[in-house]
Order: C-alpha cells, then structure tokens, then sequence
C-alpha cells in the first residue's frame, strides 16, 4: 500500500469572475521512503495541491472533491480534530526558503519545543529541550543557536531550523515547498544534501515541490508535471532523464535553466497559460503544442499508464483510438 | 533581552534633535511671522512695567539685532528654565505657571491612553479574529464614526448626557468647590470623580485609532507565512492566534501608538477647554485669549518636551518587545 | 475545511463609491448655493433665543437668536473648502517629498526624512496654534495654508516606503533599461502603483483638515468673521449650551462633520476595492 494515494482531487478558488478548479483532477501515489517531485509553472496548482493534502490552503480555497488516502485512511473524511492528531506528528511541511517561516518574536527552541509540546502530552521541559538539541545537531547546527532569534541567523541556517522543525516528531511525510529556493548555490547544495542524508536515516517519504527542474531530476524518484491544474505526466527520474514523453515536459526539459536561476524559464515553450474559470475544451495545453492534433481540441487527452510513468496525451492514446482521432479532425 | 548601547544612544540622540527642532521653531516662528519679536515676548504694556520688560528684553538678548545671539540667550535661559513672564499671570514666570498646569494634563492623559489603547487591543483583536462578523462590522462603523468627529465634541456629547441629563458627574473643573474644606483621602475622591467624565471622554476619542491599527496588524500577521507553518504544527488555536499573531501585530502597533500620542495631546486640549479643566489645554486656550505670547510658546516647548521623554521612553522599552530593533 | 468561501468574496466596490459620490456632491451643492439654500441670511439675529426645532427653525434658534439650521448650511462652505483645499495642498507635497525621498536614494533624501522623523513627533496641533496665533489676522485662506502646509509628514513617510518598495520591483528596472528618465519612471510607473496608499493618505488627511479647522475655530484662532460647524460648536460651548439643554445647537455641527467624513471614507473604501476588482482576477493564485 502506498503511504499517499490521491485521486481525482479538485481544489476550487473563487474569483471575480466566478470559481475556478486550480487543481483539477488530479491523482498520483507516494511510496514509503520516495521522493516524489511535483514540477510546473507557477500557477499550474502544484502548491495547491500539496497545501489541500495538508489542509492549510488559505483564502477561498477548498477541496471541492477527490480522495486523499494516507497509510490507508481516507484524510478529506476527517474532521479538523481528527485532521490534528496528523499534523506535524505524520505530515509535517517545510515552506519556501524565502518567505517569513519563523516566528519574529521567539527564540528558535521555542519554536522548536512548542511542536512538541503540542503533540507530545506529559513531555517534561527538559525532555523537549533535549530533544531540540537533537534536532539542531541533526541538521549540523550548534547547540546555542537555540536560544537565538530568527533575524539572528542566516538565510541557510533558519532553513536548516525549519527542516529540524519537521523532523520534531519524525513524520512519514515531509512537503516540501521550494525548500532551497533563493538560498545561493553552495547553501543550496548543502540543504539537499542534508535532506536527502536525513531521508535515509529515517526513511520518511518527501513531496518536493520546485521550479528547479534539475535539481528535481537530481534529487526525486519520481516526478509529477503539471500543467494548468492538471496532471500531464509523472515519469521516473530515468525515464526523464532518457526522454520525457509529454510535449509539455519535452519543452520544459529543452528550457533547462541554469541551476543558479530562481525560476524555469520556459524558452521551449511559446504562448500562456489558459483562463482556468473557462479552461479549452480538450487538452489544456493544445494552443501551445507543437505537435498538436485536431482531437486535442475536441476531446480531452486520455490517460496512458506505462511501466515508468503515466502520461495524459494524445500522442500516446492507442494506435486505433489516434488513428480514430486523426480522422474525425479530417 | 537587554539594551545595546549603541542604540540607547542613537535613540537619545535623537531625542535631542528632537528637541533642538522644537527648541528651533519656537524660537524663529514668532520672529518670521510676527513683526516684532521683542514686543511679542516682552511687552511693556502686557507686563506693566518698562523695568521688567526691559530686564526680560536683556535676558532674552533682544536689545541685540543679531539673530545668532538672541538664540545663544534663549538657549542659556532655557537652560535656567527661564520661559519668561506670562503677561496675564504676572509676575508669575511662564514656567511656573505651567508647572501648576502639567499634573492635571498628564494624568488623564496617561490614564486614557492606557484606556483606550487596552480596549482598542481587544476590540481590534477579536475584530481581526472574526472578520465580517456583526461584533467586527459594528466595532469598525464605531470607529469610523469617532474618527470623523472632533475630540471636543464627543466631550460635549458626553458632558450633555452624563452631567447634565443624568447628573452621573460633574460638568467640569478638576475638583468640587469646597477642595479646600476637605480631608486628604476626600480632595482625592473628589480629583478622580471630577477626572472621570474627561478622561473617559478622550479614552473614547482616541479609542478608534487604535481598534483600527490593532485589527489591521492583525490582520496581516495572520496572512503571514509562519501562521501557516503555525497550523500545520497542530498548534492550538490559543496559541497561535496569541504567541504567532498577537505578539507580532502589537509591534508595529506600538510604534503606532507614540505617533497617536501627538493626537491624544491635540485633542486634550480641546478637550480640557469642554470641561474647564486647569491642564496645559486650558492653558493654553486662555493664553490664547489674552495674547500672552510667552505663556503659548511655554506651552508648547511643554508639549513637545513631554512627547519627545515619552517617545524616548518607549524607543528604550521597545527592543525588549520586539528583539530585531537593537539591529536595524 | 477549515476554510470558507465568502471571507475572501470581491467586492466590486460600485455601490461605495456611488453613495461617497453622492454625499460629497450633497456637500458641494450646500456650498456653492448656501444662500440660496439657507432660509435665513447669514448672521442674522432677528429671532428669540433658544428656540427649540420647529417648521420655522428646524433646527431651533442659539443664544443670539440665529436660525441655527442657516449657520450650519454657511458653516457648510467652509469646512467643506478647508477640507478640499487643505487635503489637496497636503496631498500634493506629501506625494512630490515622498516618491522623490523614495525615488532618489542620496544623502538629500535620508536628511529630508530624518527631518520628517523630527517633526513627527512634534504634535501637529500645537504647532498650527503657535503658527494660527502668531499670525496678524486668519483668513480663510490662511486657515488652509497653515493646516495642508503642516499636514503632510505622515503622509509623506508612508509614500516615501511604498516607493521604496515599488523601487525594488522588476518593472522599474527595466522601465529605466528601456531608457525611461527617472521622471518619466516616477510619473508613469511608479505613481499609478501608488494609487491605493495615496488614496488611502488622501481620505485621512481631508477627514483630518475638516477635524483641525474645527479645533482651531473652537480654539478661538479660525476666521473670526466666517461660520463653520467648529465656530458654532464654540459658540454653542462658549454660551453654555449644555445649560440650556440646547441639543440642537451641539449635534448637528458634530454630524455634519461624521457625514461629510464618512462621504469620504467611502468615496477612499470603494475606489480601493473597486482597483483590486480590476486587478484582483490575475493575482487570484
């Protein structure tokens, strides 16, 4: 049994100019101990997706349908104090370097200790400092940064903090959203190597979450593409790195960036995203594809399962369906 | 936490600019606008007498043309506490007058500030907590009404209900008629009750600012990244609306709350006009009255001076609340 | 979920903005046609004292025997102007110290807002006394210089940060690669991206114009000869209106200012949502 099964999933935001489905059926599976990439474009609904599995999406946001399964047991089902005893004790998340993720006003133990704290009933003061310092050791930093403040640190040691964070109370889960992003290269090399040095010491599985296409290949077993809400493409890092199957995955691969670069510029690819609160009938990604058929106008793509990976395309529906296809476009 | 020197210092500095900027302008404005000076700060006919206003004139270096040396001897008699003689209270020296008058202001000053800007705390919090309930919506059209009145006129609201129609308190002055007759523990039951209807007055007055600064810090603090880190750590409730949120948007709130103090003093004035009450406003207002320049510009080096040690203070407290600023 | 549907719901922010419309156009018709609109003429005195509100006086008669109703539509003009006039001079000096604090980052600049951070503290109202009772005689015109001429500090820091922080963006930067002059890039990139803050800054400096003439007249060191709703508020305080159980005389005056104020607020609310609206779909993810 897989330790995530999501199938299906919609999130809703509601605009201006009415609701829209950011995350649009979406499905895929993380194994115990993998490291699955969710990659796209800004605004593709990757974070959305991994926000919803965590129930922290903000705004109007909502999971509107779908199912969330982890280690058996169905999470859209579960009340918010049912939702709880997850938090943090089996999901825990690691959020963009670059954003605000400590707490100001309190020193790192604090912010440390209080997860603990909060899950581990009857835990002496003493104990969860003890443990804290385990944590700071866990991820190279000295103990006495503890009794420091956030603006005290570097950009690279409060994100070692945050990943000591998650790992407080050994979750089999990790999110991890853009967790190096606007860290300089050397900090940035570091990081995922501690990850991935942690990943097996503990076994826990990562949901990794990046523009960084590259460091994805480096890093995941596996990897999810999105495109406009939906799932394009999940492929194995072999399989990836051999050739991707989807023409959206093909253009992002042909755009690598440099590993310095905050963000995938997509060179390969021409055009913009669709109005998701009135999405193209067919597939999604049609008015940007190179190899565009006149089905993928009409009808949307269907869904292909292969040894290492699953593709949504056209392309790689069955001969007698393309061929079916082609000649209702003629 | 504790003070870095060098930013004590700074903030001391700093306050003493302050106070040279304030020295400055009460010093040049009367001699820019007003055509002569000398008049305006010593005159014969307003003190009576062409000895003292020439022994004042002297004092003041006004007998000399150069700009330069009249502010050198209104520094040295600052530096006396020499403010002058107020023309109407004379020979009484400005600052003693305004001595007599700076206990009164201060104290229902202090005591409604720390009034209103404790219910402006909880009223803005619980707003931010609840957004677009009716609690919320009603605390914000409150507060947008106080904000678009004049202080003094919520004071003679006030006066109207609670003195005249219900005759709850005193319509005015700072204490009963016959304070003199009464024992030590009765002046000072008569002091507070007569401090109630003004203090509470100028509490409501400046109450708005600060529902509507608390909320919207508030506000903010709960968009921020560490909330949504704070959630999926399956904090309580409790604590992350107290230790994530509140802690942060008090910050910036209390930097907020020594700018509305220039407010608060502006509207004490006002206010202690409505209710006769024999602070620096009062003061301030009859001097006004009386032409008694002296007395106007002691009062306002009084204000000024009393802002800027507030302001000091509270630069010196502030970095054991928020532990970033002994940096910046 | 936690979380809900309506909390972040768009507001067009139309009806708002109608209804501020609408007030401050009231207002402005009160203004411009006063005389006409007044029953009464100005200042005059010709009725009994503390006449309670009736069909002839609807809102009852003061101390000297005026028609209260006609004071407060004359008293209308003025702080109707003061506050316009006020508003706009601080306004325009708060943008033009702000964005060019923000704009240009040399020595000039940080010495201008360590100045601001001076005056700051220095309460707004005891220096317009020190100014309005130095002064030989307050016109109206004075009235309004010596407030919007002091008013703009707060007003100009808060811009100066916005700028700074608008500075920092990408378009900017590229706005001046494409060769733009720094004017040009302050008056055609940067100030539309200022518009809510200004608004915002706009709609509490008028509110506040409208407030500090009214301190001042109740102080004594308004336009003598001119009516506003402070003058009548002083008037009424001065002549122990409360005494007379005078209501007529104390509420109005007040009210006028909440609504005029208020005409504002929402006039500063609706443009503000109705700019979010506009922008609000693409920045929705």
């Amino acid at each position: 049994m897989s330790l995530l099964e999501v199938r299906d999933l919609q999130i809703e935001y509601s605009s201006a100019r009415g609701p829209f489905n950011a995350v649009d059926g979406v499905s895929f599976s993380l194994e115990r101990g993998e490291i699955f990439g969710l990659a796209g474009e800004s605004g593709c609904g990757k974070s959305t997706t991994a926000y919803g599995i965590g129930r922290l999406l903000r705004g109007s946001a909502r999971v509107v349908g779908g199912s969330i399964r982890f280690d058996g047991v169905e999470l859209t089902g579960l009340s918010d104090a049912q939702f709880d005893t997850y938090r943090w004790a089996r999901i825990s998340i690691v959020l963009q370097s670059a954003m605000n993720n400590l707490n100001p006003v309190m020193k790192v133990k604090d912010q440390l200790t209080d997860a603990i704290f909060a899950h581990r009933k009857g835990v002496s003061r003493a104990d969860a400092l003890r443990q804290a310092a385990e944590l700071m050791e866990l991820v190279d930093l000295p103990k006495d940064r503890l009794e420091r403040f956030p603006h005290e640190l570097s950009g690279g040691m409060r994100q070692r903090v945050v990943i000591a964070m998650a790992l407080a109370l050994r979750p089999e889960l990790i999110i991890m959203d853009e967790p190096t992003t606007a860290l300089d290269v050397i900090t940035q090399k570091g990081i995922i190597d501690k990850i991935i040095e942690l990943k097996r010491t503990f076994g826990f599985s990562v949901l990794f979450i990046t523009h960084d296409l590259p460091l994805m290949l480096e890093i995941c077993d596996r990897v999810g593409v999105m495109y406009a809400g939906q799932m394009a493409e999940i492929a194995t890092r072999e399989r990836m790195l051999a050739g991707a199957r989807h023409p959206y995955t093909q253009g992002l691969l042909r755009s690598f960036p440099s590993l310095t670069g905050p963000r995938v510029r997509l060179a390969g690819i021409t055009g913009s995203t669709p109005d998701l609160v009135a999405p193209p009938q067919g597939c999604r990604f049609r008015d940007r594809c190179l190899h565009a058929l006149p089905a993928c106008g009409s009808v949307a793509p269907p869904v292909r399962s292969e040894e290492d990976g699953i593709v949504s395309c056209h392309l790689y529906a069955k001969e007698e369906m393309r061929h079916e296809a082609v000649a209702a476009g003629r | 936490m504790r003070i870095e020197p060098a930013y004590a210092v700074r903030r001391v500095a700093f306050a003493a600019a302050t106070l040279l900027a304030a020295i400055i302008m009460n010093f040049l404005l009367p001699r820019l606008i007003a055509g002569n000076p000398a008049e305006m700060i010593a005159s014969q006919t307003a003190l009576g007498s062409a000895e003292v206003a020439d022994a004042i004139k002297k004092q003041f270096g006004l007998e000399n043309d150069s700009l330069l040396y009249q502010f050198k001897q209104y520094i040295v008699q600052l530096a006396h506490g020499n403010l002058g003689i107020s023309y109407f209270n004379y020979p009484t020296p400005v600052a003693g007058v305004l001595l007599h008058a700076l206990p009164w202001t201060l104290g229902i000053v202090l005591v409604s500030t720390l009034v209103s800007y404790s219910a402006g705390w909880l009223i803005g919090i619980r707003g931010a907590l609840k957004p677009g309930t009716w609690f919320d919506n009603v605390a914000l059209a409150v507060s947008f009404f106080i904000n678009s009145v004049p202080y003094f006129w919520i004071g003679i609201l006030l006066i109207l209900l609670f003195g005249y129609k219900l005759d709850w308190f005193p319509m005015g002055q700072a204490f009963a008629v016959d304070y003199d007759t009464l024992s030590a523990a009765g002046k000072l039951r008569s002091i507070a009750y007569h401090a109630i209807l003004p203090t509470v007055s100028l509490a409501i007055a400046s109450l708005a600012s600060h529902i509507l600064v608390l909320r919207n810090n508030l506000s903010r603090a709960l968009t921020e990244d560490y909330m949504v880190l704070a959630r999926a750590k399956g904090l309580s409730a409790r604590r992350r609306t107290y230790q994530y949120g509140v802690r942060n948007a008090f910050l910036p709130a209390f930097t907020g709350f020594m700018l509305t103090l220039g407010h608060v003093v502006g509207g004490a004035i006002t206010m202690e006009i409505v209710f006769s009450y024999p602070g620096i406003g009062m003061l301030t207002y009859n001097a006004i009255l009386n032409h008694d320049y002296p007395l106007i510009q002691g009062a306002f080096l009084m204000i000024a001076v009393s802002i800027i040690t507030v302001n000091l203070l509270a630069d010196l407290i502030y970095p054991f609340i928020d532990p970033r600023v002994n940096l910046s | 979920m936690a979380t809900t549907r309506t909390d972040s719901r768009q507001r067009s922010g139309r009806g708002k903005l109608l209804a501020g419309t609408l007030i401050l156009a009231f207002f402005a018709v009160v203004t411009l046609a006063a005389s006409q609109l007044a029953p009464y003429p100005k200042n005059d005195i010709d009725f009994e004292s503390w006449l309670a509100p009736s069909g002839a006086h609807l809102l009852g008669t003061d101390s000297y025997g005026q028609d209260v109703f006609s004071q407060l539509v004359y008293g209308t003009r003025t702080s109707f102007l003061v506050g316009i006039l006020a508003g706009l001079i601080t306004t325009v000096i708060g943008v033009l110290v702000g964005v060019t604090a923000g704009f240009y980052r040399r020595w000039v600049s940080d010495a201008l807002m360590f100045l601001v951070d001076l005056l700051l503290i220095i309460p707004i109202m005891a220096l317009m006394i020190i100014l309005a009772s130095y002064l030989p005689s307050m016109g109206l015109t004075s009235t309004i210089l010596v407030i919007g001429l002091l008013s703009w500090l707060y007003m100009a820091r808060s811009i100066r940060s916005q700028t700074l922080s608008e500075r920092q963006r990408g378009y900017v930067e590229a706005a001046r690669v494409a060769g733009m002059s720094n004017v040009s890039v302050m008056l055609r990139e940067i100030l539309p991206n200022l518009y809510p803050i200004i608004l915002a800054n706009l709609v509490s400096v008028t509110t506040q114009a409208v407030l500090a003439e009214a301190g001042l007249s109740f102080l004594g060191i308004g336009d003598p000869k001119n009516v506003s709703w402070g003058t009548i508020l002083a008037l009424a305080h001065a002549n122990n209106a409360i005494m007379y159980d005078a209501w007529w005389w104390i509420v109005p005056p007040g009210l006028a200012t909440a609504l005029f104020c208020f005409g504002f607020i929402l006039i500063g609310n609706g443009s503000l949502e109705r700019y979010r609206y506009k922008r609000g779909a693409a920045q929705q993810l």
